[in-house]
């Protein structure tokens, strides 16, 4: 078996709130080898997001570890996990939150702004992550002149400017059409495939988990199956 | 530098809120530098004054007269430059054609007082022909543009003080030498003035100017002078020009703390406005700020981002704000008859400069509270 790439050791997440506390993820183990597709799925409240932002140091467990690319990021200040996630982790999120006053080639360039690239450097990799995704003749357009699909494009040719190993995926297909679901799983797959890319995707659609590799099921916080695709 | 693209970005992103926010600091600008302006025309000639010349009045009051027979004793006094003694009195008419506007008329000799200020430019050609006419006068050159006169036209002024209508003939138009010199002024031949007095008031003057020698205390000049009518019936006070000038201004009471009351007021409510502005933009960006983090964005990055957008939109006031001010207030006449004068530069950087805070001031807050905003929340707003 492939190394793993994230480790989820005994994690519990609670959330405490006016009516009290809120238990979300109990005791969980997750292991993600290298180069894996992995889709997360379950029904509302059942805490997959939740897992998603543990991974990708989002937010923390109230105990347990997160281990990912070989570091402990349950342990790391809020500035560390910043600065790993610019350079380690893509997302993609179910409304694409690309920035509405901003270019498709200036969305997917922001990532870029935190790294010491030059000008000409960054416009070469938006170039070719846009060419990646299909886009390259949409760079000027503004997310209010692109259809859903090309917005969740965009989106992904951002998560991927980095160049990350790791691809985390909030319900990609969530608010698209057939077609564009269609398109956008063809390009997470090919994302595997070809660029070799580790991809957790949280879905409710048993469809779109059919293209990952592997699938687990989480109900009241916990992993109740795994299934291989 | 490589952040201007998303700054430009988020200032259009509401155009008219922003031009709006603009719009209201440029105004409150405007409104600053027009105060300070105002505050330098009520001050007009104390800066240009000269500290090597001495004003001697009555003690009792500037309304009440001096004998001319005091000259000689002046002029004596250890100090007094040779010829340094001149004397005037306040004419107080008005101009009949347009009395609205108000212009002060002094008679004063002819024979020293051009002398002693010589900022006051009359070409020699003029001078002569002002003193070889008994009711010849000199107007300053906004005087004569206000009123449409020239030189060789007559002015018709009716007296206020000295009853009657008294005709005049323009033979000269001067031009002060350097900038907050008065030049909304008239001089009249004190002996034509003079004569047409009641007996009973001739032969008296409202103030004598006193040229120092070179060297010179004035201090110790004034007191001299002062001492020497110490035993008479008029006493005198003398001061140094500055001196007396600031005593008009300061007639005003506490005009530059009310207006400068005003500029505070005003600046510190279009700060709430812009504030206002910031915070409902933050708002409005909630998720985009989580985006942000998302990607790796650090609080103090974010902060720095919209300190500047809110640093931009008060530099873009200030700029639009003072540079109206400064286009607009060139020797702008008022109705009431007050002339503002150009901005100080002073005053312009201190305009700017409260721009500036002004746009840190109002996103200081809303770029703290958003940098505060777990990203997991910022999510869920969406």
């Amino acid at each position: 078996m492939a190394e793993a790439l994230v480790r989820v050791d005994d994690v519990t997440k609670i959330y405490s709130t006016r009516g009290g506390e809120v238990p979300v993820l109990d005791h969980l183990d997750l292991e993600v080898p290298k180069g894996d597709f992995l889709a997360l799925m379950g029904p509302s409240g059942s805490g997959k997001s939740t897992l998603l932002n543990l991974i990708g140091g989002l937010d923390s467990p109230t105990s347990g570890r997160v281990t990912a690319l070989g570091q402990t990021i349950s342990a790391m200040s809020s500035r560390q996990l910043a600065d790993w996630r610019s350079r380690h982790v893509g997302f993609i999120f179910q409304f694409y939150n690309l920035i509405p006053v901003l270019t498709a080639a200036q969305n997917v360039e922001m990532p870029l702004l935190l790294t010491k690239m030059s000008k000409a450097e960054r416009r070469r990799q938006v170039e070719v992550a846009l060419g990646i995704v299909g886009l390259s003749d949409r760079v000027k357009h503004k997310p209010s002149e692109l259809s859903g699909g090309q917005q969740q494009r965009v989106a992904i040719a951002r998560a991927l400017v980095i160049d990350p190993e790791l691809i985390l995926a909030d319900e990609p297909t969530g608010d698209l059409d057939a077609q564009s679901a269609k398109d956008v799983l063809g390009l997470l797959t090919r994302l595997n495939e070809e660029y070799e890319k580790t991809i957790i995707m949280v879905t409710h659609d048993p469809n779109a988990a059919q293209v990952a590799r592997r699938t687990v099921h989480l109900d009241k916080g916990v992993l109740s199956s795994g299934v291989h695709a | 530098m490589k952040y201007l693209g998303y700054l430009w970005a988020n200032l259009r992103r509401n155009p008219v809120r922003t031009a709006l926010t603009v719009t209201a600091i440029a105004i409150a600008l405007f409104l600053f530098c027009f105060l300070e302006a105002t505050l330098s025309a009520l001050k007009t000639g104390v800066d240009s004054s000269n500290d090597r010349r001495l004003i001697t009045r009555n003690r009792v009051s500037l309304v009440q007269p001096l004998p001319i027979a005091f000259r000689p004793k002046v002029q004596s006094v250890p100090g007094v430059a040779p010829d340094g003694t001149a004397y005037g009195i306040w004419f107080g008419a008005e101009y009949e054609a347009d009395k609205d506007y108000f212009f002060a008329q002094y008679a004063v000799n002819e024979d020293t007082y051009f002398d002693i200020y010589p900022e006051i430019l009359v070409p020699p050609d003029q001078m002569a022909a002002y003193a070889a006419d008994r009711k010849g006068c000199i107007i300053g050159k906004k005087v004569a543009e206000r009123l449409g006169k020239d030189v060789g036209d007559s002015i018709a002024m009716k007296g206020t003080i000295y009853p009657g209508t008294w005709e005049f003939n323009i033979r000269g138009i001067f031009e002060p030498s350097e900038r907050g010199v008065p030049e909304e002024v008239m001089y009249l031949h004190y002996d034509y003035v003079d004569e047409s007095r009641p007996e009973s008031n001739q032969g008296l003057v409202g103030y004598y100017a006193v040229q120092l020698e070179e060297g010179a205390d004035p201090a110790r000049v004034a007191d001299s002078i002062d001492a020497l009518f110490e035993n008479d019936a008029y006493q005198t006070k003398t001061e140094t020009e500055r001196a007396f000038r600031m005593s008009f201004f300061s007639m005003w009471g506490n005009v530059t703390l009310l207006l400068r009351f005003i500029g505070a007021a005003v600046i510190f409510t279009i700060l709430l406005v812009a504030a206002n502005t910031m915070m409902m933009s933050v708002r409005e960006r909630t998720a985009e700020i989580g985006t942000l983090k998302t990607l790796g964005f650090q609080n103090r990055t974010i902060i720095l981002l919209m300190l500047v957008e809110a640093l931009l939109i008060g530099l873009i006031g200030g700029a639009v704000g003072c540079g109206l001010a400064v286009l607009a207030l060139q020797d702008l006449t008022l109705p009431t008859g007050l002339t503002i004068p150009p901005v100080p530069a002073i005053s312009v950087a201190i305009a700017f400069g409260l721009a500036a805070l002004t746009g840190l001031v109002s996103g200081l807050g809303p770029s703290v509270l958003a940098s505060r905003l777990s990203v997991v929340a910022a999510h869920r707003r969406i």
